[in-house]
């Protein structure tokens, strides 16, 4: 599956968690979000200085930062935010189809 | 290394001597937490009529008594050499105890302190403990699932296993494994029962403090491993000669690994926040005696069994105390351990081929034997892959500034060193090799377990096997990856990255659904370009908000629909929860935008949804039972959001039953007995079933889980009759049911437990004037004696699709009806089939 195909695509059903009860629906979808997010982090840490690096340490383990504060940090700093967002939500979700297709064509 | 098994291990305790001889040696007492908890369960429960009731029994760290302990292995003949070891370390490390000083910290005998391994004796006490625990369980009890996530599996797997030999290799070994020495050829094997007493007794000390070779004490018929047998004579227990005399005669390669003792200084917090698996967690808060918390105090135990629990999966991680940076640790470990493995039904039940007779592999075999591969293949990838990450890094700014301007690219798999690219190829393959056997395995367990006449039964089993392989390691294996990537930093950012995992948890729940299934869905991506797509991940608080919204817009469509339109309390409850959300919906742009708005938002959303969850799991428990299907893969849908925008997705279709479902015979039981996610987990033995034997009957539940079984009487639910109903309805288990007969049969199977109780049992659960039918308002009646009857529930749902109302509910509202058809036609004779007809027409 092409990334960038990959980034819009709906594929809750070739991940087969519909034939899950709820929360073990909830808890793949939860994981699933979770590593997007990290890997997502992981990116902008690649292109950030040290400064910045601990900067956005500090705006993290604030209590109070919002979504849109982290935003108007990174924008300027990671102008390819989107980009990078793009393609690590693709690269998971293109990488886990490709996986499970290979996995269910021989099983 | 290989344990013999001899005929001496009796049921005394006391170790090898005892074993010798059992009836000169007293027997070492046994805790009840010593026996597998599913035991003790079912002998709380027959003696309290309540298994979920710890005070009302023994307590977990209370001597079980002889004459228990006897029936126990009597029911279990099994468990005799697992029992007789459990006596035995917990003799040795009261002695070891015994032995200190107030105050004075446990040592390991005959350790150099530059050897001593990094944990501390307490530490190891508990690891022996939990060891022992495990094994007596996996001896008696099947039970597929490792209580805990295989440790091998966590981060620290990735620098046990080098592919290729290296001089740190040894470094690598874990402390207790067994240490290998190369076997001389004319060297016997060595039982314990041949070393003197006192050696014996040294040598078994020092496996279980310091959990050297499995931290399992050897019997009298164990062999001894040779490197025991030369670590003994590197101390003076045993001499050269003693060794020849025993007819081994090897000079050592290597001892038994000791490592650098921890600080006796560190803290409680640092130890917990040091740990870096499950196991290690949960040994730590296990070895604290009173972790104060912001509502109430637990032991160490009693947090350490909620960090066990949260490990598989069954608690939320909100259950962790926040004390001592508890639910921090667990939360950090959530986001990077993987799971356990789904169970393998049958897996420990395999028989070994006898000798010189060959069979080929079980798929359960064939499954270990890729989990291997592929942590093999790991093992030999992430270093490699992080060195190279490294080096990347090291490029320095240009390098950044180019990806930063969309010049560069991240990692082009041509680029790659040869050999990282070979190892990451097989690191793909073995992970696709394990995902085959994986979902080959669920698919199969799918679909024996099936109705043969579901129309859907390939396409879920196809479901069900993708879903296991995407979730058990397609997951897993990218957060063990991400973790790797994350370590390639110093430690300093290590911790932004750390940071960063505990902001999104911050996120809360609800967020945190709506943002995952939006990015799964690509709703994120179709609700707008540009700083849409980040804001999807960074939880703007618009994009939250219009995610909101497009759940309230689905509510009032098609699934709102289908989500009220069953009569029932339930549905009303569940309506209720819709209105409230719409209405807060409609409140607009000035109440989102406050902080309360949104949480509020979010609050009711998530509450309509976990209703949802609550009737469809009810709905399907009710049909696995009624219809004999496997009901989990018959398309329950994703609840968070994704029907709102499900265009490139068929609708799931859900079959639905016939008017008379006639339960088809079924291969196997289903769910599995022991699968925790029906809410239950029964793990009691259950007999293979004979080649040719005819097939079981389908599933029924042993029990029903409600985790509050007090009711309380009102003006509106005054009968022991709507209180059980209404316990029922709460928890989603009424319109699991498709008639309202079958659900009558269901309430009053259980509601016949009170009516046959005795004055002083009714008093005992809260009916204070012993009479059934006298409930006063306000009064607390505990319910748990019906939902915990085995007998009751199993009766219950064997009728409940049977409609045998007239035989056996002359009671309440379906009864009343019944006598106005009586009073109304008399002299029909009063048929089952004659009730059967008048409740349906009742129930729709």
């Amino acid at each position: 599956m092409d990334i960038g195909q990959a980034a819009g695509a709906n594929i809750i059903r070739e991940l087969g968690i519909e034939a899950l009860p709820p929360d073990e629906q909830r808890e793949a979808v939860d994981r699933a979000g979770a590593l997007v997010f990290g890997a997502v982090v992981l990116r902008v840490m690649e292109q950030l200085g040290e400064a910045d690096r601990k900067k956005l340490g500090e705006l993290f383990a604030a209590e109070t930062t919002t979504g849109d504060e982290l935003l108007a940090f990174l924008s300027p700093l990671v102008p390819n935010l989107d980009a990078i967002v793009a393609e690590e939500v693709g690269k998971f979700k293109s990488e886990a189809v490709d996986f499970l297709d290979a996995v269910a064509k021989e099983g | 290394m290989e344990r013999q098994e001899g005929p001496e291990f009796g049921t005394t305790g006391g170790g090898p001597a005892a074993a010798a001889a059992p009836e000169a040696a007293p027997k070492t007492p046994l805790r009840w937490k010593d026996l597998p908890m599913e035991w003790v369960r079912q002998v709380r429960k027959e003696r309290n009529g309540n298994a979920r009731s710890a005070a009302g029994g023994m307590g977990l760290s209370e001597v079980a008594s002889e004459e228990d302990i006897a029936t126990f292995v009597a029911a279990h003949p099994d468990s005799a050499e697992a029992i007789e070891r459990q006596r035995y370390t917990n003799r040795l490390l009261a002695e070891q105890k015994a032995h200190r000083a107030p105050g004075e910290v446990e040592e390991a005998p005959a350790i150099e302190a530059a050897e001593a391994p990094d944990f501390t004796p307490e530490d190891l006490s508990v690891a022996a403990h939990n060891r022992r625990k495990a094994e007596l369980a996996q001896t008696v009890v099947p039970q597929p699932a490792s209580p805990l996530p295989p440790e091998e599996i966590s981060a620290p797997s990735v620098a046990k296993k080098p592919k290729t030999p290296r001089k740190s290799r040894k470094k690598a070994k874990a402390p207790d494994a067994a240490p290998e020495a190369s076997a001389a050829p004319d060297s016997q094997p060595v039982t314990l029962g041949q070393l003197p007493p006192r050696v014996a007794e040294t040598l078994n000390q020092q496996v279980v403090l310091a959990g050297l070779f499995g931290g399992r004490p050897f019997m009298a018929g164990d062999t001894v491993p040779k490197n025991a047998l030369l670590w003994l004579e590197k101390r003076g227990s045993l001499t050269r000669e003693q060794l020849a005399a025993l007819g081994y005669t090897e000079t050592p390669t290597e001892e038994p690994k000791q490592e650098k003792p921890r600080s006796q200084e560190v803290s409680p917090e640092e130890r917990i926040a040091a740990a870096r698996t499950w196991n290690e967690l949960a040994a730590t808060i296990e070895s604290i005696p009173e972790i104060q918390g912001s509502q109430q105090t637990f032991t160490g135990e009693e947090m350490a069994n909620i960090v066990r629990a949260i490990a598989r999966g069954e608690l939320d991680s909100t259950y962790a105390t926040r004390a001592l940076g508890i639910r921090d640790k667990v939360e950090g470990l959530e986001s990077i351990t993987p799971r356990p493995l789904p169970p393998v039904p049958g897996f420990q039940d395999t028989i070994p081929p006898q000798p010189g007779q060959e069979r080929p592999p079980t798929p359960e075999e064939q499954l270990e034997a890729a989990r291997l591969g592929l942590e093999e293949a790991r093992a030999a990838f992430i270093p490699q892959h992080q060195a190279y990450l490294k080096s990347r890094r090291e490029k320095g700014f240009l390098a950044r500034a180019r990806e930063a301007l969309g010049l560069g690219q991240k990692e082009s798999e041509s680029e790659l060193p040869p050999e990282l690219r070979a190892a990451k190829e097989a690191y793909a393959q073995a992970k696709t090799a394990y995902g085959r056997q994986m979902y080959a395995l669920a698919r199969a367990e799918h679909l024996a377990a099936a109705d043969p006449n579901l129309p859907e039964r390939e396409q879920t089993a196809e479901a069900y096997g993708r879903a296991r392989a995407f979730q058990s390691i397609f997951v897993n294996e990218r957060a063990v990856l991400q973790k790797a990537e994350a370590e390639s930093w110093t430690p300093k950012e290590r911790g932004v990255v750390r940071k960063g995992f505990d902001w999104w948890r911050r996120r809360g729940k609800v967020t945190r659904a709506l943002l995952s299934t939006a990015a799964l869905t690509g709703v994120a991506f179709a609700t707008g370009g540009g700083g849409a797509v980040a804001a999807g991940i960074f939880a703007g608080s618009r994009f939250v908000r219009s995610l909101i919204g497009m759940g309230v817009g689905h509510l009032a469509g098609k699934g709102f629909d289908r989500f009220v339109k069953k009569p029932g309390a339930a549905d009303e409850k569940a309506e209720r929860r819709v209105a409230e959300l719409r209405a807060l919906y409609a409140k607009g742009g000035e109440f989102w935008d406050t902080v309360e708005g949104t949480r509020a938002m979010e609050e009711a959303y998530g509450n309509t949804q976990e209703e949802r969850d609550r009737e469809e799991r009810g709905r399907l428990l009710g049909k696995a039972i009624v219809m004999g299907v496997a009901a989990a893969g018959t398309g329950i849908g994703l609840r968070w959001l994704d029907q709102a925008w499900a265009h490139s997705v068929a609708p799931v279709k859900v079959p639905t039953p016939g008017p008379t479902p006639a339960p088809a015979p079924a291969p196997g039981p289903w769910p599995p007995d022991n699968d925790p996610r029906w809410g239950y987990t029964a793990r009691m033995p259950v007999p293979n079933p004979a080649p040719d034997a005819t097939p079981l009957p389908p599933f029924i539940p042993k029990a029903i889980p409600v985790p509050d079984a007090t009711a309380v009487a009102t003006p509106e639910v005054d009968n022991l009759w709507a209180m059980v109903r209404a316990k029922l309805d709460e928890q989603g288990y009424i319109d699991g049911l498709d008639t309202r007969g079958a659900q009558n049969n269901l309430i009053g199977t259980l509601y016949q437990k009170f009516v046959h109780m005795t004055p002083a049992e009714l008093r005992s659960i809260g009916v204070a004037s012993g009479n059934v039918h006298k409930i006063a308002l306000g009064a607390k009646i505990d319910l748990s004696t019906a939902f915990d009857d085995t007998a009751a529930v199993a009766r219950a749902y064997e009728h409940a699709g049977e409609l045998s109302l007239a035989q056996t509910l002359p009671i309440e509202a379906d009864a009343s009806a019944l006598n106005a058809f009586r009073v109304a036609h008399p002299g029909t004779r009063f048929t089952e089939e004659l009730a059967n007809r008048l409740i349906r027409e009742r129930g729709h």
